[in-house]
C-alpha cells in the first residue's frame, strides 16, 4: 500500500479518568492526515511513566517513515527520559519494570491502482472501528463488550521485560470515501460495543461531539449509561 | 454486585495485616526448610508491602489507594509498624513506602536477553523483623482489627470493604478465635462484608495448600479451624486468582496453608494490570 495522503479530517478527544488530574491522563493520540497515519494509546495505571510512553509511542507510530524502528526508538526515547533519575526505591523498581501500554494504529492509504485501503495494527484492547454508510462494517480487534478485562495484551517499554507472549493483532481493509473510523481506548470501545449489541447506533452520539462538549458527554455517560471511569480518548476520522 | 466498589484515592480501602508473634513462631518452617516460621512471616509482611507499594507506585508518587495497618500479637497486641509510623493502626500506602526501617541493597540473577545471566542490583525495603515472644493472643488480636475496622467503615460505607489478612502458626492462646473472627466478618460496607483471609505456617513440611473450598485435606487441627474463619473469595477476586493459573473451585476460600498471600494483592483491582506485556 502507498502511503499516499488521503483526503480526510480528523478530531482527537479526550479526558481524565473522574477523580484524576488532567496531568494524570495516561492515555494519547496522535496523527498526521497527509499520511494518514493515526494512533491511540492507552497507559496502563500499575505501570509507573506509562503516560510519557503512551505519548512516544503515537508519536514514533504517526511519524514512521518505513521499517519496523519506530518501536525500538520508542523504547530508547522512553529509556532517555526516563534512566540516571535519582528515585525513591519504589520508583526505582517500577522504572525497571518499564511502563506498559495497550496499542491502535491506523494507516489509510491508496493501492497504486487507486483502491481505497487501510491497515491496522493493535496491542491489546485500544480498539478500531469502521463505519460505512450508516453500519458497523469492522470492529478490531475486540468485538465483544464482555471481552474487556484488566489484563490486556500490553506493549512494554523494556524489550526485555516485553517478551512475555506475543499478543499484536494486525488487520487490513477498504473503505469508501465517506466512512468514518473511530479510534477509541478500552472503556470507550467497550461501551461503543455494548451500545451497537443493544441494536443502537452509538457512532451517532460520538459524531456530534467535539471538545467543548465532549467531558459534559463523558461524565453523563459514565452517571448513566454504564461507560467505565477510566481515562477516555476518540479520534474520529472522516475519510 | 458486591465488592465491585472501586478503589481509589478519593475512595481507598483498608488493608490489615496481623502477625503471629508468639514463641512458636521460633519453630522451624515446613514450608522452607532452614527457616523459621518468624522469619517466614517477615518474608511474608515485607514481600505484601512491597508489592502493594509497587502497585500504587507512579511517576509521580504513590497514590493512596490503600490504607495499611500491622497488627503484631504475641508479647501483647499493638501496631507492628516501626520507625516513623510507630504506633499507628492505619497510614496511607505512601507512609508506608517512605517509611521503610531500612532498604537493603540486594542482587539477583535476570535473564540477560542472549541466553546468559545478568547480575542485577535492587532495591529491598524491609519494615518488620523477626520476632517470636510471648503467647498468642489472636482472639485480641481478632478485636482489635474489629476496632479499627469499624472505624475505617464509619468513615467509608459505601467503598470497597477492607481486607484483613491473619498470618499466623494456628495456635490461639486466648480463646476459640471463631467467634472474634465471626464479628469481624460480620462488619461491612454496603458493597460487601470485611474480608478475613488466613495464611498458616506450619512446622509441618506438608505441600502448600492455596485457596482450598474445603477442609478435608488440610490435616492439622488448627489449620481446618483457620480454614472455616477465611472468608469466601468474592466472584472477582475468584476470577483474578483464575486468570492468574490459580486451580480454585467453587467455594474456594481465602485460605493458605504454609504458602504466602501475596498473590491476593495482584487480584485488587486498581487498573490496568501489566502481568502480560508482550513484545509485537
Amino acid at each position: 500500500m502507498s502511503e499516499r495522503p488521503a483526503t480526510t479530517t480528523w478530531r482527537g478527544l479526550c479526558l481524565a479518568k473522574r477523580g484524576h488530574g488532567a496531568d494524570e491522563y495516561e492515555d494519547a493520540f496522535a496523527a498526521d492526515p497527509g499520511a494518514g497515519r493515526f494512533a491511540v494509546a492507552d497507559g496502563a495505571s500499575e505501570s509507573s511513566f506509562a503516560g510519557a510512553w503512551a505519548r512516544l509511542l503515537v508519536d514514533g507510530f504517526v511519524r514512521k517513515q518505513d521499517g519496523p524502528n519506530w518501536l525500538a526508538a520508542a523504547r530508547r526515547d522512553w529509556a532517555a527520559q526516563v534512566d540516571g533519575r535519582p528515585l525513591p526505591w519504589y520508583a526505582e523498581a517500577k522504572r525497571e519494570q518499564g511502563a506498559f501500554a495497550t496499542f491502535l494504529g491506523l494507516v489509510l492509504g491508496r493501492t497504486p491502482e487507486g483502491e481505497a485501503v487501510w491497515r491496522a495494527l493493535a496491542v491489546g484492547d485500544s480498539c478500531l472501528f469502521q463505519v460505512s454508510r450508516d453500519r458497523l462494517v469492522e470492529r478490531f480487534p475486540v468485538s465483544d463488550s464482555r471481552a474487556f478485562g484488566n489484563q490486556p495484551h500490553l506493549l512494554g517499554a523494556r524489550a526485555a521485560g516485553a517478551a512475555r507472549g506475543d499478543g499484536h493483532a494486525e488487520r487490513r481493509g477498504s473503505w469508501r470515501p465517506g466512512d468514518r473510523f473511530l479510534l477509541a481506548t478500552d472503556a470507550l470501545a467497550q461501551w461503543f460495543l455494548s451500545r451497537h449489541e443493544a441494536g443502537e447506533r452509538p457512532w451517532e452520539a460520538l459524531a456530534g461531539l467535539g471538545a467543548d462538549d465532549f467531558g459534559a458527554w463523558v461524565e453523563e455517560c459514565r452517571e448513566r449509561d454504564g461507560l467505565r471511569n477510566d481515562d477516555v480518548t476518540l479520534v474520529v476520522i472522516e475519510a | 454486585m458486591p465488592y465491585s466498589a472501586e478503589i481509589s484515592r478519593t475512595s481507598p480501602t483498608c488493608l490489615l495485616f496481623l502477625i503471629d508473634q508468639s514463641t512458636s513462631m521460633d519453630g522451624p518452617f515446613g514450608g522452607q526448610p532452614g527457616k523459621k516460621k518468624s522469619e517466614g512471616v517477615a518474608d511474608s509482611i515485607n514481600r505484601l508491602l512491597q508489592n502493594l507499594v509497587l502497585k500504587c507506585a507512579k511517576s509521580d508518587g504513590i497514590r493512596d489507594y490503600f490504607h495499611v495497618g500491622v497488627i503484631g500479637y504475641g508479647d501483647g497486641v499493638q501496631s507492628a509498624l516501626g520507625g516513623a509510623l510507630a504506633g499507628r493502626h492505619l497510614v496511607p500506602i505512601s507512609a508506608v513506602a517512605n517509611n521503610p526501617l531500612r532498604v537493603e541493597q540486594r542482587t539477583r540473577k535476570v535473564d540477560d536477553g542472549a541466553g546468559g545471566l545478568l547480575e542485577q542490583s535492587f532495591k529491598f525495603p524491609v519494615w518488620f523483623e523477626p520476632v517470636a515472644q510471648g503467647q498468642t493472643p489472636m482472639c485480641q488480636a481478632l478485636t482489635l482489627a474489629t476496632r479499627v475496622t469499624q472505624e475505617f467503615v464509619t468513615q467509608s460505607p459505601e467503598g470497597f470493604p477492607p481486607l484483613v489478612v491473619n498470618i499466623t502458626d494456628g495456635r490461639a492462646s486466648d480463646a476459640d478465635p471463631r467467634p472474634a473472627a465471626a464479628a469481624l466478618r460480620d462488619l461491612g460496607t454496603t458493597d460487601g462484608n470485611v474480608l478475613l483471609f488466613n495464611a498458616h505456617l506450619s512446622s509441618t513440611p506438608s505441600p502448600p495448600v492455596v485457596f482450598p473450598a474445603g477442609a478435608e485435606e488440610l490435616a492439622d487441627p488448627y489449620a481446618r479451624h483457620l480454614f472455616k474463619m477465611s472468608s469466601e473469595l468474592p466472584t472477582r477476586l475468584f476470577d483474578a486468582a483464575r486468570a492468574d493459573g490459580f486451580d480454585v473451585i467453587f467455594g474456594a476460600r481465602g485460605f493458605v496453608f504454609n504458602a504466602d498471600l501475596v498473590s491476593v494483592i495482584r487480584f485488587l483491582d486498581i487498573g490496568t494490570r501489566v502481568a502480560q506485556g508482550v513484545r509485537p
